[in-house]
C-alpha cells in the first residue's frame, strides 16, 4: 500500500521542468527586460512632468532620471540591497488535480490520445491543432477572460497509462503537462491526474504572479476534469434551466451544445467498439 | 406556465415563468398532475438554505405525465404516468452503481460550490437552491427532468396520484430512516418529530420488525395521527420531560434506535433554544439541533441515531462525548430514493400501506403561498398539503 502511494507521488512530481535557467548575459543586471523598458518610459514621463514645474518638480525629474538610468543599465541599487533580481527566471510552480472516473484506464487514455478531439471533452480548451507528427498548437480560454495559446511537443506516450507534453524551446512560458490514468483500488474506476509545471519570466515578480495564477489554474483543471468525467460517464453535461443565470462555469457549459460534444468525442472510438453511453441503456438496478 | 417562485424569506409567489424545454438528449418534460409541499421546503421559506436566488422555482415532490422526451430517452414515452425522485442521479457513476443515488457524482451543475462547503458534492436536487444544482422545482405546471431513463418511475393506473405521490420523497425517506436503524427483534424505536417523514418512519419501523415505536412531538394532531395511524406510543415533549419518559417506557435502557425526523429548525424549549436562536441570528451557527441533542442523550448505549431530518451547515454544543462514551452509531444522508421505488410501490400495491393517510389539505397551485404559511405555522391542523397545478 505504501509502495503504491509513493509511486503516485512520483507521478505527480515527474513533471518537473529540467533546470534550464538561462545564464545571465551580465552578472550585474538584476532587472528583467520588460521591467527595464517600463522603467525608461516611466522615468521619461516623470522627468518631463517635473521639468515643467520648477522648483519642486526638479525633484521629480531627478527621480525620473534615476528610473531611466535603471532601465538603460539594467541595474537597480534597491534590488541589489534587497538581494532580489527580476532578471532571473521565476520559481517553478506545480499544480496537480485528480478525479476518479468510473471507466477503464484504456478508454480514458484513448480519449486523450486523440488530442485534436480534446476540446469536446474539456471545458476550457478551445482547439488543438496538429502542426506536425510531434507538435501541437493549443488554444484555451484562460483565467480573467484571457485567451491563451501555446505550442507543445509530445514528450511521452505510455499506452493506457499516461501522456505528457512540454513547451517548445524558447517558449515565453516554460511548462510541462502530464495526464496519467491509474486504476483505483476495488473497482472504483480510474484515477485521472493532470499535473502542470510552469515558470513565468520575471524573477521574483514572476514568481508572485505565478503563485497567484496557480489557484486559478488549479480551478480550471478541476473544472476540466469534471467536464471530462461527466462526458465519459454519462454522455452529457448537467445543465439547469428555468431560473436566473447561474455562475459563470455553468454559462460555459451552456455554450457548448451537447450534440456536438458527443459527436466529437465519439470520433475517438472505432464503430466496432463504441463508448459506454452509446451501448444503450441498461435496465436500472433497484 | 405557472410556478411557485421563491423571492426571499417569507416571500413565495405564484408567477408566470417560461415553460421548461429539453436541453440534454436524456431529458424529459413532465406535466405535473400532483405536487406536495415538504417540510424541507419550509427551510427555504424561513431563509435557512443559502444560495437561493429570486425567482427560483421550488418543489421536489411531484408526479405527472410525460409530454416530451429527448432523443436518447428509451425508457419513457409521452403519455407515461410517472413519479419523480427528488434526488437527481446520472445512473452511471460509482455512487449510482452502488445504489448511493443521492450521492451521484455527475448531476450537480454547481458541484464546485457544494465542494467548497462540504468537501465533495452530493447529487443535484429539484428546487433546492443553487448549491444543489439550481434545478427548477416541481411546484409548477411543467418541469424538466434530466436523466429521464434513470429517475422517473412508471406507476400503474389503478393507483391514485395521492397513493403514489409520496414515493418521490417522504415515504422512502421515512423508510430509509427506519432501515438505517438496523432494527433487531425486540427493538424499541423512538421517532422524534411527527411530521409526514416521522409518520412514515413510524410505519416503516413496524414494517421492519420493531417491537414498539414511541413518537415524540408537541403538536396534538400530529401525535394523534402517530397514535391512531401509526400505532405508536406518544410523548408530548412540551408537557412531559421526554428523556425521563423514554427511560421509564424502556425500563431505563433508552430506545434501541432514535430517528431525528425534525432537522435543523427544531422548536424545543429551554436555555439551549435561546442559545441557538442567538447564534443563528449572528450567523455563528446555521442549524438548530435541539432535537438532536435530546436524541443523543436518550438513546440507549450502543444504539443507533438515524437522521433523515435535513441539516445544512454547522451546529454548536454537539454532545460528542455522549456519542463516544455510549458507543452510538450515526446514520444519515439524503434518501437514495431510486433504491426504494419498486419495493415500496409493491407494498402500496399489496395494500400494506396507503400513503395518502398523511394528507390533510388539498389546494390549487395558486393557493400555494397561503399553503406554505399554513403548513409552517401548523394552522388548521395542517400536516401535509397536496397541490393540483
Amino acid at each position: 500500500m505504501q509502495e503504491q502511494s509513493i509511486a503516485r507521488i512520483n507521478i505527480a512530481h515527474d513533471t518537473h521542468l529540467t533546470h534550464q535557467i538561462q545564464p545571465q548575459a551580465d552578472s550585474q543586471t538584476n532587472v528583467a527586460s520588460i521591467e527595464r523598458v517600463a522603467s525608461v518610459v516611466a522615468g521619461s514621463l516623470l522627468s518631463m512632468y517635473g521639468l515643467r514645474r520648477p522648483p519642486f518638480g526638479i525633484l521629480l525629474a531627478l527621480v525620473g532620471g534615476e528610473l531611466i538610468y535603471r532601465g538603460v543599465s539594467g541595474q537597480c541599487p534597491l534590488y541589489k540591497q534587497l538581494g532580489i533580481s527580476t532578471a532571473e527566471s521565476a520559481e517553478e510552480q506545480h499544480v496537480t488535480k485528480a478525479i476518479t472516473i468510473n471507466r477503464p484506464a484504456a478508454d480514458l487514455y484513448r480519449h486523450w490520445h486523440n488530442v485534436k478531439a480534446l476540446p469536446n471533452l474539456l471545458q476550457h480548451i478551445e482547439r488543438v491543432e496538429q502542426i506536425d507528427a510531434n507538435h501541437f498548437h493549443w488554444v484555451a480560454n484562460g483565467p480573467f477572460g484571457m485567451r491563451l495559446a501555446w505550442d507543445t511537443t509530445q514528450e511521452e506516450d505510455v499506452p493506457d497509462s499516461s501522456l505528457s507534453w512540454r513547451s517548445v524551446t524558447n517558449a515565453p512560458i516554460e511548462h510541462m503537462s502530464k495526464v496519467s490514468f491509474v486504476q483505483a483500488p476495488g473497482n472504483r474506476g480510474t484515477e485521472v491526474r493532470i499535473s502542470l509545471s510552469y515558470r513565468l519570466p520575471g524573477g521574483a515578480l514572476g514568481t508572485l504572479a505565478a503563485k497567484a495564477l496557480a489557484t486559478q489554474v488549479g480551478m480550471f483543471i478541476t473544472d476540466d476534469l469534471r467536464y471530462f468525467k461527466q462526458i465519459v460517464e454519462t454522455g452529457q453535461i448537467p445543465k439547469n434551466q428555468g431560473q436566473i443565470p447561474d455562475n459563470q462555469a455553468n454559462q460555459a457549459y451552456m455554450n457548448k451544445p451537447t450534440d456536438e460534444v458527443l459527436k466529437g468525442s465519439q470520433d475517438s472510438f472505432p464503430a466496432s467498439d463504441p463508448p459506454a453511453w452509446m451501448a444503450g441503456n441498461q435496465e436500472k438496478d433497484i | 406556465m405557472k410556478a411557485l417562485c421563491w423571492y426571499g424569506t417569507n416571500d413565495v409567489r405564484v408567477e408566470t415563468v417560461p415553460d421548461p424545454q429539453i436541453i440534454n438528449p436524456g431529458d424529459a418534460i413532465i406535466k405535473v398532475t400532483s405536487t406536495a409541499i415538504c417540510g424541507s421546503d419550509l427551510h427555504m421559506l424561513d431563509g435557512f438554505i443559502p444560495s437561493m436566488k429570486k425567482g427560483d422555482v421550488l418543489g421536489h415532490e411531484f408526479m405527472g405525465e410525460v409530454v416530451d422526451v429527448g432523443k436518447s430517452v428509451v425508457m419513457l414515452k409521452p403519455g407515461d404516468r410517472v413519479v419523480v425522485p427528488f434526488t437527481i442521479s446520472c445512473g452511471n457513476c460509482y455512487f449510482c452503481s452502488k445504489g448511493l443515488w443521492s450521492l451521484c457524482d455527475n448531476s450537480n451543475p454547481n458541484a464546485s460550490i457544494a465542494e467548497k462547503v462540504y468537501g465533495q458534492s452530493p447529487a443535484g436536487l429539484f428546487g433546492y437552491s443553487h448549491m444543489f444544482g439550481g434545478y427548477a422545482g416541481g411546484q409548477a405546471q411543467y418541469v424538466r427532468v434530466p436523466y429521464a431513463d434513470v429517475g422517473p418511475f412508471k406507476v400503474p393506473d389503478h393507483l391514485t396520484d395521492e397513493q403514489v405521490l409520496f414515493l418521490t420523497d417522504i415515504f422512502p425517506t421515512g423508510y430509509m430512516a427506519a432501515e438505517n436503524c438496523n432494527i433487531q427483534p425486540g427493538d424499541v424505536v423512538a421517532v422524534w418529530g411527527c411530521g409526514p417523514v416521522g409518520q412514515f418512519a413510524i410505519k416503516s419501523a413496524y414494517m421492519l420488525g420493531a417491537k414498539s415505536v414511541i413518537a415524540i412531538d408537541h403538536v396534538p394532531e400530529r401525535l394523534q395521527m402517530a397514535q391512531q395511524q401509526g400505532h405508536a406510543q406518544i410523548i408530548n415533549d412540551w408537557e412531559t420531560n421526554a428523556d425521563e419518559a423514554l427511560k421509564e417506557l424502556t425500563g431505563g435502557r433508552g430506545p434501541d434506535s432514535c430517528i431525528d425526523a425534525v432537522g435543523m429548525e427544531a422548536h424545543g424549549l429551554g436555555l439551549d433554544l435561546v442559545y441557538d436562536r442567538v447564534k443563528q441570528a449572528v450567523r455563528a451557527e446555521t442549524d438548530r439541533p435541539t432535537a438532536l441533542r435530546h436524541i443523543i442523550q436518550s438513546c440507549r448505549k450502543g444504539g443507533t441515531v438515524s437522521i433523515p431530518g435535513v441539516y445544512g451547515g454547522l451546529i454548536d454544543k454537539f454532545p460528542i462525548g455522549a456519542v463516544f462514551n455510549k458507543g452510538l452509531t450515526l446514520k444519515t444522508g439524503q434518501t437514495h430514493v431510486h433504491r426504494y421505488l419498486r419495493p415500496l410501490l409493491e407494498r402500496i400495491t399489496a395494500g400494506e400501506i396507503d400513503p395518502s393517510f398523511v394528507i390533510t389539505h388539498r389546494m390549487s397551485l395558486d393557493e400555494a403561498p397561503q399553503a406554505y404559511r399554513m403548513f409552517r405555522d401548523k394552522k388548521d391542523h395542517c400536516i401535509k398539503v397536496v397541490l393540483k397545478p
